[in-house]
């Protein structure tokens, strides 16, 4: 017979003198305070494929307009990134060509492009049944040994309805560096499937129940300020009372939540990229949604009506959000009317149609690959030893890895901030690469992690449309970090 | 409308209401789950900023425990996943994380001290239901809800990571 305790008071009484202390909790709240900024800076790093991402959201935008999926004829990576893009760096793509074959359906792991913390991964399901697919099939769910760090962008369905691609970007993945093998699982192909119902509910109560008119004041900030984000990003997320929620849909919940209306037209946000009336539907599911799920609906407002002339509305755009990195419950639905602009028209509208997003599985089948990708970084890891300090934090940059995805730095930091309001250290280390043919190209620190002591910088380039630039590291000359030369090109240095 | 600034006001007092209710205990299961304190205090202060980032997204229906601690358990999670915890970590240090001089029988500190070494050494998936269950008091449905894993599944691994272990657990005040 074992012996019995009470786990909690063992732990309670060997951890007595175990506390969250004060120094710990101010930089807890001094981190909180600096969030925003960060937050959005993870986005930067996201492919091109990806471009339609909510700039406060590290989980993907899937837009229905049609204009998110530009479909492009070419294999793998040529078809994410194109083909002037994958010149650049066709040399480091390793042909992985790993498959498994289940009921007429294939999963193949085509290709991989990795450097020590990034990796870059295109694989395929082949369709070898009677039937081709259609637009708007995908697979249902996935498990993978990166997920925590992976990012998926919206597939692209081959012209014959037998190719299906994804496109996985993967950062600060150290799971390369240790040589581990990747696995890839895959569950059931499934079939989007728009439903459309008549809805009849007035506009103006719910309108006037939340308040949601993006105020002036706002409008002082620059057009990215972290503020006029916050402020956005509460519309959207913000929770309401369920007597102001409206019941669309019982089972599985889909609910209409609130209008807002954003009157600031210089907002680029996503979102919202003209303004005017957002109609805003919510899945409450308690589900650890990965935007993938056989039995998840969401619907989103398609029609309102003026009920003054009958003058029909349709949205001029409509999306689904979802946050797949971190720990957002369920998902948002937003519905675009960029001709309504004035509040008070609201109360003469109503939704009159909603559309329904849902799943029907056409495969019910597990696929599982696992195989290796390799470093094919040309330029050895360079030692480094810079010092920076600010704001009662200091770094040491021991290391810089170069390769065609960017430039990770990484090295050991003490202290921590002691203003929150000021930027933090990372956000001074400025790094630059001088090419050969004069130009020079600034990076933009898009990801940083940080143990107690280390950390671990994530460099890339954009160009003008915020789009991921691979490198052509041939063509490089010097790299400068804050103004010193820390790598060059020619064999002196 | 409240200004931007008088919200997060309203969102530090939360997280500060929020620390004082869990982080103590948080702080103690990442320790144990962890197997390092320092680790464990930058899994804290990571679920805590992860907490007021999404503190708006919070939905009443569910549990404000419950959502804490899916968020500590992913940040656990991705910690054991780096290289950086995989080439340090060995095993439960109590003598180093716990500096003071307990008062009680020698024979019994040694016990509990096996029983966290125990519970540390275990696998994740034990290790989680375990602390979960029996240290944060919470229900197999609460824990399905925060591993994403079913109800079931939860009892079966309870039940094999009791039997893991060389003593019994008692139930907390849950039941």
């Amino acid at each position: 017979m074992k012996e019995a305790y009470n786990l909690k008071k063992v732990i309670d009484k060997q951890l007595k003198e175990v506390h969250l202390n004060a120094q710990l909790e101010e930089s807890i709240k001094a981190k909180c305070l600096d969030r925003s900024t960060q937050a959005r800076k993870k986005i930067y790093s996201v492919p091109k494929a990806l471009a339609h991402v909510a700039l406060w959201i590290i989980g993907i935008l899937f837009v229905f307009s049609g204009t998110a999926y530009a479909i492009n004829h070419v294999e793998g990576f040529s078809m994410f990134i194109g083909e002037k893009v994958l010149k650049n760096i066709a040399p480091h793509v390793q042909t992985i060509n790993k498959e498994d074959h289940q009921k007429e359906v294939k999963m193949v792991v085509e290709a991989a492009i990795a450097d020590h913390y990034n990796s870059l991964l295109v694989f395929s399901f082949i369709n070898e049944g009677e039937k081709p697919w259609t637009e708007g099939v995908k697979v249902g769910e996935w498990d993978d040994s990166w997920s925590q760090s992976g990012k998926y962008g919206p597939p692209i369905l081959s012209e014959d309805g037998r190719k299906l691609t994804y496109y996985v970007e993967s950062s600060g993945n150290e799971d390369i560096l240790e040589g581990k093998k990747f696995i890839l699982k895959a569950s059931n192909i499934i079939q989007s499937v728009e439903v459309e119902e008549e809805i009849d509910i007035p506009l103006g109560d719910l309108f006037q129940a939340h308040n949601t008119v993006l105020d002036t004041i706002d409008y002082d900030y620059p057009p990215h300020s972290k503020y006029l984000y916050m402020k956005l990003d509460r519309l959207l997320h913000r929770e309401i009372g369920d007597s102001q929620r409206i019941v669309l849909r019982e089972e599985p919940l889909v609910t209409f939540e609130y209008v807002g209306l954003i009157q600031d037209s210089r907002l680029e946000n996503p979102m919202n990229p003209d303004g005017g009336l957002t109609l805003y539907t919510r899945n409450a599911s308690d589900k650890y949604w990965t935007g993938t799920s056989h039995d998840y609906v969401i619907g989103t407002i398609s029609e309102i009506t003026d009920i003054r002339t009958g003058k029909v509305y349709t949205a001029h755009q409509r999306s689904i959000n979802y946050d797949m990195a971190t720990l957002w419950r369920g998902s948002l639905g937003t519905s675009q009317f960029s001709e309504i602009m004035d509040p008070a028209d609201i109360p003469y509208l109503k939704a009159t149609k909603v559309t329904y997003e849902v799943q029907e599985v056409l495969t019910k089948q597990d696929w599982k690959v696992e195989f290796d990708v390799q470093d094919t970084t040309t330029i050895e890891p360079i030692q480094l030893n810079l010092g920076f300090a600010a704001n009662g934090e200091s770094i040491q940059i021991q290391q810089m890895n170069i390769s065609v995805m960017g430039i990770t730095l990484t090295g050991t930091k003490t202290g921590r901030p002691k203003d929150p309001k000021k930027d933090s250290i990372y956000e001074q280390i400025k790094v630059e690469m001088h090419m050969q043919d004069g130009s020079i190209i600034p990076f933009i620190n898009s990801d940083t992690t940080s143990s107690k002591d280390k950390f671990k910088a994530t460099c890339v380039v954009l160009d003008d449309k915020h789009d991921r630039v691979f490198l052509d590291i041939e063509k490089i000359d010097k790299i400068f970090i804050n103004g010193e030369q820390v790598w060059s090109a020619s064999p002196s240095m | 409308m409240e200004s931007i600034i008088e919200i997060e006001q309203q969102e530090i007092v939360e997280i500060e209401r929020m620390m004082r209710e869990y982080g103590d205990s948080l702080l103690r299961m990442c320790i144990i789950y962890l197997k390092d304190r320092a680790l464990a205090e930058d899994a804290v202060q990571e679920t805590f900023i992860k907490v007021y980032q999404k503190y708006y997204t919070f939905n009443q229906i569910s549990e404000e425990k419950t959502w804490i601690m899916r968020i500590a358990i992913n940040v656990c999670k991705n910690y054991m996943r780096t290289s950086w915890f995989k080439r340090v970590k060995t095993g439960l240090d109590l003598e180093t994380i716990s500096k003071e001089r307990i008062d009680q029988n020698f024979i019994e500190r040694e016990r509990q001290k096996q029983i966290l070494s125990e519970i540390a050494e275990l696998e994740r998936k034990y290790k989680e239901v375990i602390l979960l269950y029996y240290y944060q008091e919470m229900s197999t449905k609460e824990i399905a809800s925060i591993l994403h894993i079913k109800e079931g599944t939860v009892r079966v691994r309870l039940q094999r990571a009791r039997q893991k272990l060389s003593v019994q657990l008692e139930e907390g005040e849950k039941l």
